[in-house]
């Protein structure tokens, strides 16, 4: 089954390495997207059907955390699962996230192997 | 400059490099390189705000951060994909050593909020910051490439 995945992270290189890391988890994807940040994020899900979204906490214009917190408020968060991929160390931080509804953690540098088996959990939850 | 932050920040770097970028440092001293003669030198910086406030701040040279990005993004250093990415791959090299530094220097409890790197003027490096309480500098070798890698405590 293919899957309609959102990377939201500010920068190129992290998005362009998170693309080839799907690949190579061997991950199947049906379409692609991209954001730069939580409000270009919203506007592609407003628009397009996405089945996980992989987002950064750390960037401009609108966070991780903001966009999260939005999409708790709306309930949207409980049908387009988030993992969040990020520099972050703080449990505290990170507890709240989960509270919030966010499905997954990936600290950086990530591997494919953690990769896919976060995003199997995941989809296989989003499924059942 | 703390002896042991400095110590965390050494072996967080070195640490970093390694899993993000297949990068081996080694430690060198401040006179091997020579920060007025940093000309060809891309230089990022970041701050964080929580239970200590600061900066930091990583300078390379092109070629330096040609081999990270490539290395980063499994491509070669002389192909298009690792130039249109060398200095965003030095951004993504700093916020991951901020985000590792913090965790191993403050702990899992503390919160920070950091702020997104950006480019700054290699010169910017040697400067003293008007709320600096305290500042270091760390000195490394990569491929035979220099990277230096600055913080800055602030009030």
């Amino acid at each position: 089954m293919a899957y309609n995945i959102l990377i939201v992270d500010d920068s190129p290189t992290m998005r362009t390495i998170l693309v080839k890391t799907l690949g190579m988890a061997e991950i199947e994807i049906g379409e692609l997207f991209e954001a730069g940040n939580g409000r270009e994020a919203l506007d592609v899900m407003e628009s397009e059907w996405v089945d996980i979204v992989f987002a950064d906490i750390n960037m401009p214009v609108m966070n991780g955390i903001e966009m999260v917190n939005i999409m708790a408020d709306t309930g949207q968060i409980k049908t387009t699962p988030v993992v969040v991929i990020s520099t972050e160390g703080s449990k505290t931080r990170l507890q709240g996230l989960m509270d919030k509804g966010v499905k997954g953690f990936l600290r950086k540098p990530i591997s494919p192997e953690l990769f896919k088996s976060v995003v199997d959990k995941v989809l296989s939850e989003k499924i059942a | 400059m703390y002896s042991e932050t400095l110590g965390i920040l050494d072996g967080v770097c070195k640490l970093v490099l390694e899993e993000l970028a297949f990068l081996f440092c080694d430690s060198n001293d401040a006179s091997s390189v020579d920060l007025n003669q940093m000309k060809d030198t891309k230089c990022v910086s970041m701050s964080f705000m929580g239970p200590t406030n600061g900066r930091l701040e990583i300078a390379a040279g092109q070629d330096l951060c040609l081999i990270l990005a490539a290395n980063m993004l499994g491509a070669e250093p002389d192909e298009e994909e690792a130039a249109n990415h060398a200095v965003d791959a030095l951004k993504e090299a700093l916020n991951v050593v901020c985000g590792r530094f913090l965790t191993e220097t403050f702990g899992e409890e503390a919160v920070f909020n950091l702020s997104a790197p950006v480019s700054e003027p290699a010169e910017e490096l040697s400067k003293v910051h008007e709320t600096a309480v305290s500042e270091g500098m760390l000195f490394f070798e990569a491929e035979g490439h220099f990277m230096v890698v600055k913080i800055t405590i602030c009030k």
